[in-house]
């Protein structure tokens, strides 16, 4: 089978299009799609300093990897820092920081560390202690998660947030706010830019899918931390990626289809309320305190409480 | 296995990796082959550190999992139906394990 590009023989099934493609045009196209969602939604500016939120996990790795190799290449004059979250997550989060330190020695980023215990007093692992039902943490994580990198990328002064949120992701996050009649966030995951009230979160690989993400990884022998968090399997993310698992096998691109969905949907329920900020700690919030002060508060009087 | 320990030379390095190895309990193996036989077949021989089929679902290979033969994915080829050579590299990644 010869490359779709070069004709020299091909290795990979490009999973955004179904190209058959050799490993260096594999490389090559993968990194100029993150470059055209760069150029064509105005993530970056030169001189600006961007603040890539690193789990040590695959995603992460890669934009770094991606951003790094485009920085260089096409001299688009990024100020690159890292900002990595500690849950206090026995067993994986201890694992994958290690991870983050590896990859703050192999490309030499400044970095930042903000941790759930130093920030809300309590680590992940101290409030899901304090839970007395079996439901799962994953959202209060989440919006805490958020707001720690919010911190943490204050800290390191930056103008803008890069994430590794891939294709995949913001399918699920569609199929979730979709049975959850979540119709304001329907769209919100889709987007490439989004928070401008705060900081900007840009989301450079928000059209790779994630099989192309790991057979990056993979070739480019990155190192990174892959395992399951030890909350994940009580998590509700598992509906929408069971479906889009099973789906996957059979329409070509299933990912990207249902992103398009979202945001066909999120542009006509657009409501044009845009977010304000929160009056306590100046991050997003759709009313006036946000969500992640509401966790915040809710968790300290349940630690009051015992 | 053939009784004459003849057959039982071919082997193929299996690698788990993305999260697998986790499940494997290792990151590399040395695995027999019969001739002929198909990364679907022997993706069924494969037991995880628990004694379980962690590769298969439902008689396939699980949803989520991408296989590479010497780094060359297999949908290039003939998909699980590809057939695995003595020497060959298997390479299986997890792109269900979180990122």
């Amino acid at each position: 089978m010869p490359c779709a590009i070069c004709n020299g023989k091909a290795a990979i099934k490009y999973a955004s299009d179904g190209r058959l493609l050799c490993k260096p045009c594999f490389f090559q196209t993968f990194e100029d799609a993150v470059l055209h969602t760069i150029e064509a939604d105005s993530l970056f500016t030169p001189g600006q300093r961007v603040a890539i939120g690193v789990s040590g996990g695959k995603d992460s790795s890669v934009l770094t990897h991606v951003l790094f190799v485009l920085n260089e290449r096409h001299s688009l004059g990024l100020d690159l820092h890292m900002v990595a979250i500690d849950e206090g997550i026995r067993g994986y989060r201890d694992d994958s920081l290690a991870c983050v330190y590896r990859m703050q020695e192999r490309y030499s980023l400044p970095l930042v560390v903000k941790s759930f215990k130093g920030l809300f007093g309590a680590s992940l692992d101290d409030m899901d202690a304090r839970r007395t039902t079996e439901t799962p943490l994953c959202s209060e994580c989440g919006v805490l998660r958020r707001n720690a990198l919010l911190v943490g990328s204050r800290e390191a002064q930056a103008d803008i947030m890069a994430l590794g949120h891939n294709a995949d992701d913001a399918a699920e996050a569609v199929i979730l706010n979709l049975m959850r009649a979540d119709t304001a966030r329907l769209g919100r995951g889709t987007k490439a830019l989004t928070g401008g009230a705060d900081i900007p979160r840009a989301k450079p690989m928000h059209r790779c899918t994630q099989r192309d993400i790991v057979m990056y990884a993979h070739l480019q022998r990155l190192d990174y931390f892959a395992t399951e968090c030890t909350y994940a399997p009580r998590a509700l993310r598992n509906v929408p990626r069971a479906i889009l698992g099973a789906a996957g096998g059979v329409i070509q691109g299933v990912p990207l289809k249902v992103m398009q969905v979202g945001e066909v949907l999120s542009r006509r329920l657009d409501t044009g309320t845009r977010p304000g900020l929160c009056e306590r700690c100046g991050g997003m919030a759709s009313g006036r305190v946000c969500q992640a002060c509401l966790v915040v508060e809710a968790e300290g009087k349940r630690a009051r409480e015992g | 296995m053939d009784p004459l320990g003849q057959e039982a030379m071919a082997t193929v390095k299996v690698e788990y990796r993305a999260g697998l190895e986790l499940d494997f309990g290792t990151r590399d193996a040395t695995v027999p082959i019969e001739p002929g036989v198909t990364v679907l077949a022997l993706a069924h021989s494969l037991k995880d550190k628990d004694g379980n089929t962690a590769l298969i679902e439902g008689n396939i290979i699980r949803a989520g999992i991408l296989v590479l033969i010497n780094d060359c994915d297999i949908e290039i080829e003939d998909g699980v139906n590809t057939v695995v050579k003595a020497g060959d590299v298997v390479t299986f990644l997890s792109s269900i394990h979180g990122g």
